[in-house]
C-alpha cells in the first residue's frame, strides 16, 4: 500500500517538474530565439502571379489571386520592416492591367527612393506589364528560357453586331454624346474613335518606354526600336540589355543577400496569404464564394474579360 | 489523497479492480480534480512544444472549460443509451470513473520529456504514445460503463461507439444537404453569368 502511494507521488512529481521545465523553459528560450530572428537582416520575397489586375483581387476557398491592392501591401509592409535590407520580386506574370502595374511601379520606386533595393527575379514569363514592373527594379535576373519583353499596349474590342443579327438582337441606345458608347461591341468602331483610342494606347505606350529607358539606363530611341511588342527570351534579352543576369530565384537571392552585405545563406521572408481557413471565412456570402471559386476555374485570356481596359499584355499571354 | 493515490496506481497496473474500486468509492470531487490537473497537465506541455506563447492562460481555461464539459456531456449520452439498453446504474457514479480514467493523459508527460532529450524521433514517440494512451482510454471507458450499468461487454462498446456513430451520420446528411444548397446556388450564378452586358466606360 504504502509502495504504491510513493510510486505515484514519485511519478507526480516527475509529471509535475516536466511540465514546469519544459513549458516555462521552453518559452524563454523560444523567446530568446525570436527577439534575435526578428532583429536579424533579412531579405522579403514578394510575389507577382498572373495577370495584373488592379483592385483587392478574389479570395476562393484554395488560395487568393490578390490584385494590385494586395501587393502594393506587401511592398509597403517590407519597406517598412527595418530587419529586412532589400526585397526580391518573383514575377511569373504575363502583364494585365497598364494602370494597376504603373500604381506598382509607381511605389516600387518610392521604395528605392528611399534607399532600400528591389532585385526582379523572373519566372516562366514576365512579359509586357511584367516586364513594366521588372524594369523599375534595380537588378533583374531571368531564366536564360523565361518569357519577356512584350513592351507596348493594346485595347482589346469586339464586334459582335453579325451575331446579333444572326440570333435576332437588336441593340439601342439613347446617348448624351458622339462617343459615350466608345467600344460599344454592337456596331463598328467609327475613324473618329479608332483615332481616339489609338490616342490612349499611343500615350501609355509612351509611358511604358519611357519606364524602360529609364529603369534598363537605356536610349529611347533604342527602346522603341525593341519595344515593338514582341516577346524575348531571357537570353535575348539579356543581349539587348533588357536583363542584367542569368539566373533563377536562388541566383537572384544569393545576388541580393551579396548587394546588402548579408553573409552566408540570407534569411526570408515570404509575403503572400495562402490560408484557406481565412479564404473561407472572410467569404461572408455564400454566392460570392462560389462565384469566386467558379470564375477562378475559368481560364480566359485577358481580351475575354469583359474589360476594355488597356492592357499591357502579349496577345496570347495568359 | 494516499486512497487517490492508490487507485491511481491500480488503474495502470490492474485497471479492471481499480475500475470496481473506484465505483464503488470514489469520490466525484476528486474525479473533477484529477480532470482538471491531468488536462492542465497535458495542455501545458503541449503549448510548450508548439511554440504558443501568448494567450496561453486563455487557451488552458479554454480547454479545461472545454474538457469539462466533454466529460459531463459525453457521461450524460452514455447515461441515456445504457439505460434504453436496459443499464442500471447512476450518472454520478460513471462520471466518477470517467473522471478517473482522464488520469492516463497524464502518462504522455514522461515521453515529452524523452522527446526533449532525444530529438530525432521525438516526434514519433510522442505521436505513438499518444496514440496508445488514447486507445487505452477509449477501453477502460467501455470497462467503466460495463462495471457502473451491469452489462455485457458487448453492449458497453455498442455504448461507448453510438454518439460517434449518430454524430458520422448526421455529418453525413449535413454534406447532402450542403451539396444540394451549392448545386442550387451554382445555378443561380451560371443563370446570372449568361445575361452578360459590355461594360461601358
Amino acid at each position: 500500500m504504502m509502495r504504491k502511494k510513493v510510486i505515484m507521488a514519485l511519478f507526480l512529481l516527475i509529471v509535475v517538474a516536466t511540465v514546469a521545465i519544459l513549458s516555462f523553459g521552453t518559452n524563454s528560450k523560444k523567446a530568446g530565439k525570436s527577439a534575435t530572428a526578428n532583429t536579424q537582416d533579412k531579405l522579403a520575397v514578394i510575389y507577382v502571379e498572373g495577370v495584373i489586375t488592379g483592385g483587392r483581387g478574389t479570395t476562393n476557398m484554395l488560395s487568393e489571386t490578390g490584385g494590385t491592392d494586395a501587393l502594393i501591401k506587401q511592398l509597403h509592409q517590407a519597406a517598412e520592416d527595418p530587419s529586412i535590407k532589400a526585397i526580391v520580386l518573383r514575377i511569373n506574370s504575363p502583364g494585365g492591367s497598364s494602370t494597376a502595374t504603373q500604381e506598382v511601379g509607381e511605389e516600387m520606386k518610392k521604395i528605392r527612393d528611399k534607399g532600400k533595393p528591389i532585385v526582379t527575379s523572373m519566372g516562366d514569363m514576365a512579359a509586357s506589364g511584367g516586364y513594366w514592373l521588372a524594369a523599375c527594379s534595380d537588378k533583374i535576373y531571368a531564366n536564360p528560357t523565361t518569357l519577356t519583353g512584350s513592351i507596348g499596349v493594346y485595347m482589346p474590342y469586339s464586334n459582335w453586331e453579325e451575331l446579333y443579327k444572326k440570333i435576332g438582337i437588336h441593340q439601342e441606345k439613347i446617348k448624351s454624346g458622339e462617343h459615350k458608347d466608345i467600344l460599344s461591341s454592337d456596331r463598328p468602331m467609327t475613324e473618329k474613335e479608332r483615332v481616339i483610342l489609338q490616342t490612349i494606347v499611343n500615350e501609355i505606350y509612351e509611358g511604358f518606354v519611357a519606364v524602360v529607358a529609364e529603369g534598363r539606363h537605356l536610349d529611347v530611341a533604342k527602346v522603341r526600336q525593341i519595344a515593338d511588342g514582341r516577346i524575348y527570351t531571357g537570353n535575348q534579352a539579356k543581349e539587348l540589355g533588357l536583363v542584367d543576369e542569368l539566373g533563377n530565384l536562388y541566383d537572384a537571392i544569393d545576388g541580393t543577400a551579396k548587394m546588402v552585405g548579408i553573409e552566408g545563406k540570407p534569411k526570408l521572408k515570404e509575403y503572400g496569404n495562402n490560408n484557406p481557413l481565412k479564404a473561407l471565412l472572410s467569404a461572408s456570402d455564400k454566392a460570392e464564394l462560389l462565384k469566386n471559386m467558379l470564375l477562378q476555374m475559368q481560364t480566359l485570356p485577358a481580351e475575354q474579360s469583359h474589360s476594355y481596359v488597356p492592357m499591357v499584355v502579349p496577345e496570347n499571354g495568359r | 489523497m494516499g486512497n487517490t493515490l492508490e487507485l491511481l496506481y491500480d488503474l495502470i497496473t490492474k485497471p479492471k479492480e481499480a475500475l470496481q474500486q473506484i465505483h464503488q468509492t470514489g469520490s466525484l470531487r476528486r474525479a473533477a480534480e484529477i480532470v482538471v490537473l491531468s488536462t492542465m497537465c497535458s495542455s501545458l506541455i503541449a503549448c510548450s512544444q508548439v511554440g504558443i506563447g501568448g494567450g496561453k492562460s486563455l487557451l488552458l481555461l479554454m480547454q479545461i472549460i472545454g474538457t469539462l464539459l466533454v466529460w459531463a456531456i459525453a457521461a450524460a449520452i452514455w447515461h441515456i443509451i445504457a439505460e434504453m439498453l436496459g443499464g442500471q446504474g447512476k450518472v454520478k457514479r460513471l462520471l466518477t470513473t470517467t473522471g478517473f480514467i482522464y488520469f492516463l493523459q497524464i502518462l504522455v508527460v514522461p515521453f515529452y520529456l524523452i522527446s526533449a532529450i532525444l530529438p530525432a524521433g521525438g516526434f514519433f514517440l510522442i505521436m505513438l504514445s499518444g496514440f496508445i494512451i488514447f486507445v487505452w482510454t477509449c477501453v477502460l471507458n467501455i470497462f467503466a460503463i460495463a462495471e457502473v450499468y451491469q452489462l455485457s461487454g458487448g453492449k458497453a462498446v455498442l455504448i461507448y461507439l453510438m454518439p460517434w456513430i449518430v454524430f458520422i451520420m448526421i455529418t453525413i446528411v449535413l454534406m447532402f444537404a450542403i451539396g444540394g444548397v451549392i448545386m442550387s446556388t451554382a445555378g443561380e450564378i451560371m443563370n446570372e453569368e449568361l445575361l452578360i452586358n459590355p461594360p461601358m466606360f
